[in-house]
């Protein structure tokens, strides 16, 4: 029996947050961010000739997961050490919190990406990390584009906001001298 | 060049301003909450899709639009056959189809318009392992997780993971091994008690 064609290429790995998992995915004419809690899952699409721009900021997650862990490895000694451990065995707990705190660090600083179309702007929850998203953009882009292709820009007569004005001297009222 | 449209800040939601941007109008900061951003444009930012406008029937045997007779029929309906002007004609997965048909897709289990889908392998895994951690609850839990691993058998799974099966057949056999676990522990206090006797 021939394989049912995949519909979805995956963007992104999984992004944890607080009780659901974030991925993105590409389908053939949107993205798709998928979000699970463990027992469903819901569906968000845009598809890619209605995204109007993408916003990225920066973001504190990896402060604060530094944070979680480091505060988890000093907990964790100082329990080793109070139940007699002693100094090898905080330096082996220690050592395992280390390995994911460098994984954090390697990982790169943290990000928002949001996708601005012409009714929301909506923070894809899978992208967190500042290297994937510029990945990721870099992959969309070209494909953005190209189904935007057949868009009419707006005529070039069309007031920018932003660019300076000319100034138009005012009216002179007449001289009530004259 | 800064974007023309009005933007508003994705945290804050305030209204971006031209002092928000700097010079290359590609990023800024927001005056209200001061966070910076960076923004990529794309050209349906400052373009609008061609409008379709339908064309009035011009002779009066030419065949014409199913929901607008005062339309010319500009193309076929690619789920129910019926004859479609511009306007009446929705690009839709790749796809011309009706607003009936549309509306169909949705009322069924058409994947593209799905918006959320229940997953029975998680729930019945969940409901196999997790009271195992305090295990007089799979007394309970145990014969639920077996029911819905059968139950959920024939469900459609995750758009994107695909066929629940493969959970819900290891939900089943951990419930199955729960289950016999308490047969046995039943049996043998019954045993004991009718030895005590």
């Amino acid at each position: 029996m021939a394989k049912k064609p995949k519909l979805y290429q995956p963007l992104t790995r999984t992004a944890s947050g607080l009780g659901t998992y974030s991925r993105l995915w590409l389908g053939a004419d949107h993205l798709m961010l998928v979000q699970a809690s463990g027992f469903s899952e819901s569906y968000n699409r845009f598809f890619l000739r209605d995204i109007k721009g993408i916003f990225k900021t920066p973001s504190n997650r990896r402060m604060w997961i530094s944070f979680l862990f480091g505060g988890l490895g000093i907990a964790a000694a100082s329990i080793v050490m109070a139940a007699g451990g002693g100094g090898a065995g905080a330096a082996v707990v220690a050592g395992i919190v280390a390995v994911p705190l460098l994984i954090n660090q390697l990982l790169g600083p943290g990000c928002n990406f949001f996708v601005v179309t012409e009714v929301q702007t909506k923070q894809l929850t899978a992208i967190v990390r500042q290297r994937k998203a510029d990945k990721v953009l870099e992959r969309l882009t070209p494909l953005i584009e190209a189904a935007q292709a057949d868009l009419i820009p707006l005529p070039a007569s069309e007031p920018v906001v932003g660019d300076p004005v000319a100034e138009v001297p005012a009216a002179s009222e007449p001289d009530p001298q004259t | 060049m800064i974007p023309s449209v009005a933007l508003s800040c994705p945290n804050c939601k305030e209204k971006l301003e031209r002092a928000s941007w700097h010079e290359a109008g590609t990023t800024g900061t927001c005056r209200r909450c001061l966070s910076d951003f960076d923004f990529v444009a794309f050209p349906a930012l400052t373009a609008k899709p061609a409008v379709a406008k339908p064309v009035a029937v011009q002779v009066t045997d030419a065949a014409t639009c199913f929901f607008h007779a005062e339309n010319q029929a500009e193309t076929v309906c690619e789920g129910c056959g019926r004859f479609l002007c511009t306007v009446c004609a929705v690009p839709f997965g790749g796809k011309k189809l009706c607003a009936s048909c549309i509306a169909k897709k949705k009322s069924g289990d058409q994947t593209d318009l799905l918006a959320s889908r229940v997953l029975y392998g998680g729930i019945a895994l969940a409901l196999a392992v997790v009271p195992l951690v305090i295990y007089p609850f799979t007394l309970l839990t145990a014969p639920m997780a077996l029911v819905l691993a059968i139950l959920g058998w024939n469900k459609p799974g995750s758009l994107v993971r695909g066929s629940p099966r493969p959970r819900l057949v290891i939900a089943g056999v951990i419930a199955l091994v729960e289950i016999g676990a308490w047969v046995t522990f039943f049996v043998a206090m019954a045993t004991a008690t009718a030895a005590r006797r």
